[in-house]
């Protein structure tokens, strides 16, 4: 496995997907980490591309820089994406984990944020 | 009747010293339900009270049953067969997942399997209502618990639907381990789960105060078993009622009686008509008169006009045949006497004997002279042999003429007795305007053949008017008969009518008699159900105050006395809670928030779904947190493990504030969380508290051979970092709630988003600011410490290249150093 941006998010649709005992009630927090990673390293490849230097930047600076390669709209959902993700990768006091439908939608809409910064 | 009930009925009227009362008999009737009252209220002779006091009951609690799993598949959120075990016996059980996990697809599963219906669907529209199926899994749908009876053993209650059958469409079926199937009727929950309704949803809690006061009252009364009282009233008030509306409807009928008697009389006089509007229009009605009057065989008074006519009907004149016979009869003695003419009876008897008598004497004395006449040798053979021939003759002669007397007599005296004189009544006819002139002329002209000497004549004079005299009898009768049928077509239906109705009146009368005895049952009984009601209910009020102290927390919201207002036939009825705010009394609930009405309606429910008399030893609670503020999620957790002391008590939640609450404050409880992936597929875990949890899942991922290596070293760093922060957060919480720290303030500086150094601080130094010495103190535990820490948060956003296995244990011993902080 390459650990490419759309190789993870194929491997969190494989998790949200096929029910597997071993992973019962893991899959949530997995699945948004990896995403969120999917979309971090999505971002990665872009500067490495682009503009190195804002790799090393802290991840909000990244996804301000972010609209300036890419289109507003895949800029804003970046951030939004990233934001929700981060939140369901911590814990959270009373918090339970993400839905399987909340999950699929992030995950759709990293797969286009990720689409956007290989075209970018 | 509930026997406890009925016996304190009785004593109650006994207490009152109203038991011998002639009414209370009533009450106790009342009881055994309306026919039985109604049967009381109509015998002649009402037993004693006494004579029905109820027998001594035979108390005890109904058998009680524990769940022990819950097993869906096809039905909402629930796809593929999934089971819920359950601990059986009382204690805590917390069944944690997300909005729409599945999680409370059990607990509407569990209601629909018992009662055929959910409650929260209620008034939601038919939409929401036809998709209980579960999409991905639509077939077979079923639902099916395990329940351990006390004394009976394990029995399973199923309830499947058949493809494309509605909600309301199901079989169900009971099974008892190593018994033969029955039905779920025969467990006889039926009423119990209306009573001790053992479910309760957020929905239900919300609309429990926000719905008309009513409803409520009819929600915690129910529990009462009271049921019964209300009937009673609903018995004796029906009773009354029927019986006033019977008098209203005679009295209304009554005027249109005498309306109808008038119009008839108006038309006509009728002294039938006449002698009911009579009876009718007194004060009180004289019913046996119309009774009397209607009767259809009534004898009629001797002047009445029926009496005349149904004379005139029965008016008989001298039979046809009988007077012809009567004729010929004159006529032949007529032509007897005839044949006589010239002879002389006597006379010839006269010589018969004296011929008889010279007979005798030749008899005697021989041949010789005449001893009469002196004629010598007159009496000799030859005259004998000639005289004796002449006195049978003479005296067949005399003979003769009798007979032709006798029946000439006969035949006039018979003739004489068909000549009857023309009866009186004939006379009265006249008034009800049937002639009776030509009748009359011919009957006198008839009766005077009695003045007829000659047998021919008075034979000729029957003939001659036989005939007028039976053709003017027979049309006074047929005008009689004509006259007596208007009459009665007339008057009968409205006879019969009366008859009908002064049966109906009677009844009525008897009835209304009745009416006040029924007020004075019911009065007592309306005072002596309140008592009861709120004698059974301070039970419920308290223990539902001691749960308000619980979830009431900060609340300024003082909940003192709970009592019930009014009767289930009221509409005022209520259930009033002496709640005061801030110390000030009389406010209304609505000053109250959300969550403080939600901890009321809690603190009524549970009180009443864990009474003894419930044959549930369960309860089910969905989502009961929601709206709740942290510190009332501690009572709630203290009210419940209270509850579940005695219960099995099974809350379902979507959040983790309750497991959190029940962990802190060391309440025992178990704790499986629900979540849902796609298709409809629904996980179980048993879950411990978050930071082993976190710490497991990593072990897990560890473990996982279906997951890359590239995946595991993704995805375990983020595991571990959650675990840490649970760890430092628990550690946040202990510590400030423990000193007595506001639980808003807490949970508002745990949930500032912010780093994982951040957090860090606040469990290491108390403070958020002091990010900048975390890694020097964890440093200071050791270096595996540090290392850990920076792993896992720079991890959670990369691949971890190192050892997992040693990731995962530095994170956990990390962890419980964190815990061991004060």
């Amino acid at each position: 496995m390459s650990g490419s941006p759309d190789d993870l998010l194929d491997q969190v649709r494989i998790l949200l997907r096929f029910s597997d005992p071993s992973t019962a009630g893991v899959w949530p927090r997995a699945a948004a980490l990896l995403t969120r990673q999917a979309l971090e390293s999505g971002l990665g490849e872009l500067w490495q591309r682009r503009a190195p230097s804002v790799e090393h930047c802290s991840l909000t600076a990244q996804l301000l820089c972010l609209r300036s390669y890419i289109d507003d709209d895949t800029g804003e959902r970046a951030a939004h994406t990233w934001g929700v993700l981060s939140r369901a990768c911590h814990h959270h006091p009373y918090e339970l984990g993400p839905t399987a439908d909340e999950l699929e939608s992030w995950v759709e809409d990293a797969q286009r944020v990720v689409g956007a910064c290989n075209d970018g | 009747m509930d026997v406890q009930l009925q016996k304190s009925i009785f004593q109650r009227l006994q207490s009152d010293g109203v038991v011998d009362a002639d009414w209370s008999v009533l009450v106790i009737a009342a009881c055994e339900g309306p026919s039985e009252l109604d049967a009381v209220l109509e015998s002649p002779t009402p037993p004693s009270p006494a004579g029905v006091a109820p027998l001594e009951p035979a108390h005890q609690d109904p058998v009680g049953a524990y769940l022990a799993s819950v097993t869906v598949q096809g039905f909402r959120g629930i796809g593929p067969e999934t089971t819920l075990e359950l601990k059986s016996g009382p204690g805590l059980m917390l069944v944690v997942g997300r909005n729409g996990s599945g999680k409370s697809s059990f607990a509407e599963g569990l209601e629909v399997l018992l009662t055929g219906e959910s409650r929260r669907w209620a008034g939601r529209s038919a939409v929401w209502k036809e998709g209980w199926r579960n999409l991905h899994h639509p077939h077979p749908a079923l639902v099916e618990v395990q329940l351990l009876v006390e004394g009976q053993g394990p029995t399973a209650v199923t309830r499947t639907w058949d493809d494309d059958s509605p909600l309301g469409d199901s079989h169900t079926e009971v099974q008892p381990k190593g018994k033969a199937k029955t039905t779920l009727p025969s467990l006889g929950w039926e009423e119990a789960l209306v009573t001790y309704r053992p479910f309760l949803s957020y929905n239900e809690l919300g609309s429990m105060l926000d719905e008309e006061p009513s409803k409520l009252f009819d929600a915690v009364s129910l529990v009462l078993g009271l049921e019964a009282l209300v009937e009673m009233q609903d018995a004796l008030a029906n009773a009354r009622l029927g019986r006033a509306k019977k008098m209203t409807a005679v009295k209304g009928q009554h005027k249109a009686h005498v309306q109808s008697l008038q119009v008839l009389l108006d038309e006509e006089e009728d002294e039938r008509a006449r002698r009911c509007l009579d009876a009718l229009s007194g004060k009180t009605w004289d019913l046996d008169t119309v009774d009397q009057v209607t009767d259809v065989i009534a004898e009629s008074t001797e002047q009445s006009d029926i009496t005349l006519l149904q004379h005139a009907i029965a008016l008989q004149v001298s039979d046809a045949g009988k007077v012809e016979a009567a004729a010929d009869a004159l006529r032949e003695a007529e032509s007897g006497l005839t044949k006589l003419s010239g002879s002389d009876a006597a006379r010839a008897r006269s010589v018969a004997e004296l011929l008889e008598a010279a007979l005798a004497y030749h008899q005697d004395h021989g041949d010789g002279d005449c001893p009469v006449c002196g004629n010598s040798g007159a009496l000799n053979t030859d005259w004998r042999s000639s005289s004796r021939d002449e006195a049978a003759r003479l005296r067949q002669e005399a003979a003769g003429s009798d007979a032709a007397h006798k029946s000439a007599r006969n035949a006039r005296s018979q003739a004489l007795e068909l000549l009857t004189s023309p009866p009186e009544m004939l006379g009265q006819l006249a008034r009800l305007q049937i002639d009776p002139q030509l009748v009359t002329t011919r009957w006198k002209e008839w009766r005077a053949g009695t003045e007829i000497e000659g047998l021919s004549d008075l034979a000729a004079h029957l003939d001659a008017n036989i005939g007028a005299l039976t053709e003017s009898v027979a049309q006074v009768r047929e005008a009689a008969r004509k006259e007596l049928h208007r009459r009665e077509d007339r008057w009968r239906p409205v006879a019969n009518q009366l008859a009908r109705w002064a049966g109906e009146a009677r009844a009525a009368q008897e009835g209304e008699g009745k009416v006040a005895l029924i007020k004075e049952a019911e009065k007592w009984l309306t005072k002596a159900s309140q008592d009861i009601r709120n004698e059974r209910f301070s039970p419920i009020g308290e223990k539902a105050m001691a749960v308000w102290q619980h979830l009431r927390q900060q609340s300024n919201v003082e909940l003192g006395k709970i009592e019930l207002i009014g009767s289930k036939t009221q509409r005022q009825r209520r259930v009033t809670l002496d709640v005061t705010v801030d110390g000030v009394a009389g406010a209304a609930l609505g000053v109250m928030s959300q969550g403080e009405l939600h901890s009321l309606a809690l603190s009524l429910f549970l009180p009443r779904a864990t009474l003894p008399e419930s044959p549930f030893r369960f309860v089910v609670i969905d989502d009961p947190v929601q709206s709740m503020d942290p510190a009332r999620v501690d009572g709630l957790a203290r009210a419940l493990e209270e509850t579940a002391a005695e219960r099995q008590v099974i809350v379902f939640t979507h959040d983790e504030r309750l497991p959190e609450a029940v962990r802190r404050l060391g309440i025992e409880a178990n704790v499986v969380s629900v979540t849902r992936r796609a298709n409809s597929v629904v996980e179980l875990r048993e879950s411990s508290d978050p930071v082993q949890s976190h710490i497991k899942d990593a072990w897990t991922l560890i473990s996982t051979d279906e997951l890359s290596d590239d995946v595991r070293r993704r995805v375990v760093p983020g595991f571990c970092r959650s675990a840490i922060e649970a760890a430092c957060m628990e550690v946040v919480r202990r510590r400030r709630l423990g000193r007595g720290d506001a639980h808003a303030e807490v949970e508002e500086l745990l949930t500032v988003p912010g780093t994982l150094t951040r957090i860090a601080a606040l469990a290491l130094f108390d403070d958020p600011g002091r990010g900048g010495d975390v890694m020097a103190r964890f440093n200071q535990w050791g270096h595996w410490a540090g290392d850990v820490f920076k792993r896992c948060n720079k991890g959670a956003h990369d691949a971890h290249s190192g050892d997992l296995h040693k990731l995962a244990d530095d994170a956990e011993r990390l962890c419980k150093k964190l815990a061991g902080l004060k």
